[in-house]
């Protein structure tokens, strides 16, 4: 209490602040630190709602895009960058991120679905020029390469590119591989202040820091921020609930699109798309419905105890995609947040946060502009 | 917070992968320890390798 009361006390000045320490904050912080910047996080902590804490942990390509292919190109750049950011951040924080990229399923239970989801892969694989590996599986094929798939399921669609981490050793590195870096992380106060100064920010959580410049990662915390530096946030909350059983040996080697078993064995099944605005209790329908599901698509797990249900929110844009942005009112902030946070982890570090430190625009960014949210203003 | 941390897990009366802490002892129960995690076959589970 003292140490929390006298940090609070003590302005800091930093070249980058970035608000919120979650996936998306933590990664812009590793990627800016390692480019040798200076770099402050400032975060809520534990009451705060927090995606990054409570996610499904895919890293996902398949289906994903199909009505903005820029999305698919840009969360396939991420995924191919996976592998590279995983050694050196496993290398640098000392902890395995459990990452699995052997490819996933997005198994259907219906032949509608099915066909649906073919009929999506076929539409991103002819906007994206014909690359755009995957494949169709029938109850057969799919029984083949997972045996335990229930007698109902119709099928499945595989694609090479999908696969899956864990989502806390991420946060767990990302924090590590910053702090050693020479960066900080405060934790416990809330931002409620932003000003723009004539040179730089000050940001107010309590303290009164002073930053060069600011990033906007705060999540659902975004909305109210943006507009004190000119930025606008659309962000809304969408709740997902979360099953996990009891450790058992490997049996699932593959991700798929609502089950995936842990390195230590869990199961984790997932999750629910819910509109029921900052509130991320858990309900026992919707859990009910989850393991339904999840029981129909392996049966063997009706033996399988759950151990554990939690929800999270995630942080939605009316559309779904990213919002990446820098303003042009305030020029040093930046707004950055998205759905699929762990799944652009990658990218986020390695392409994103060199451009917001200065450099050059990334591919695929443009297209995630706030403006094409606001409506055209009529004559 | 009895039940929190599952690392008392034990096999109880052939059912894999029970917090210890959380059941009551009764005559003849059949405990044994867990070694690395259960198998999700059943038929798997009642460890006739030992
Ligand atoms: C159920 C569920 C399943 C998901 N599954 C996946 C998946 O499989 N794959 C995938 O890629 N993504 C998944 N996601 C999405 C992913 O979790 C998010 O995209 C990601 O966590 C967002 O990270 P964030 O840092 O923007 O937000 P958050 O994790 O919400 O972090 C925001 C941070 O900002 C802080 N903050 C807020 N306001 C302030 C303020 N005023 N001052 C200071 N700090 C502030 C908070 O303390 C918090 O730590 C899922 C999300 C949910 C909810």
């Amino acid at each position: 209490m003292v140490w929390y009361q006298l940090w609070r006390g003590i302005g800091v000045e930093t070249e980058f602040a970035v608000i919120g320490g979650g996936i998306v904050g933590l990664s812009l912080a590793f990627g800016l630190q390692r480019l040798g910047k200076q770099v402050t996080v400032f975060d809520e902590g534990d009451q705060a709602f927090r995606a990054s804490r409570g996610n499904f942990g895919l890293v996902w390509v398949q289906g994903k895009g199909a009505e903005l292919p820029d999305y698919a190109r840009w969360t396939r750049l991420s995924a191919s960058l996976w592998p590279s950011f995983r050694d050196e951040l496993e290398g640098e924080a000392n902890v395995r991120l459990e990452l699995n990229q052997t490819g996933g399923l997005d198994i259907c239970l219906s032949e509608g679905d099915l066909e649906a989801a073919v009929t999506r892969l076929e539409g991103l694989c002819a906007a994206l020029g014909g690359d755009y590996p995957y494949e169709l599986l029938g109850h057969n094929a799919l029984k083949e390469l997972v045996p335990e798939t229930g007698p109902t399921v119709a099928g499945a669609t595989f694609s090479p590119e999908d696969g899956h981490v864990n989502p806390l050793y991420l946060m767990r590195a990302l924090h590590a591989a910053f702090v050693r870096r020479g960066g900080t992380v405060t934790n416990g106060s809330r931002v409620k202040r932003i000003a723009p100064q004539s040179a730089g920010f000050l940001i107010d959580n309590g303290a009164e820091h002073r930053a060069h410049q600011v990033v906007l990662a705060a999540g659902l915390g975004n909305g109210e921020l943006a507009p004190m530096v000119g930025l606008d946030a659309p962000v809304k909350p969408s709740r997902g609930q979360i099953l996990v059983t009891e450790r058992v040996k490997p049996f699932l080697n593959y991700a798929t699109a609502h089950i995936r078993q842990v390195g230590e064995g869990a199961v984790q099944i997932g999750d629910s798309k819910e509109d029921v605005g900052f509130n991320d209790e858990t309900t026992p329908n919707v859990a009910a419905a989850i393991a339904r599901r999840a029981m129909r698509i392996f049966p063997i797990l009706e033996h399988v105890r759950v151990v554990r249900t939690w929800g999270a929110l995630r942080v939605m844009s009316p559309d779904g995609f990213p919002i990446y942005q820098q303003s042009t009112a305030c020029p040093g902030a930046s707004l950055v947040t998205c759905h699929s946070g762990v799944t652009l982890a990658a990218a986020h570090t390695l392409e994103l946060a060199p451009w917001i430190g200065g450099g050059a625009r990334p591919p695929y960014v443009e297209s995630f502009g706030v403006e094409r949210f606001q409506l055209p203003t009529s004559a | 917070m009895m039940g929190a941390c599952f690392d008392c897990l034990v096999e109880i009366d052939g059912m894999p992968n029970r917090q210890a802490c959380m059941v009551q002892v009764r005559p003849d129960m059949v405990v044994r320890s867990m070694s690395g995690a259960r198998d999700i076959h059943p038929e798997h589970t009642d460890r006739d390798n030992d």
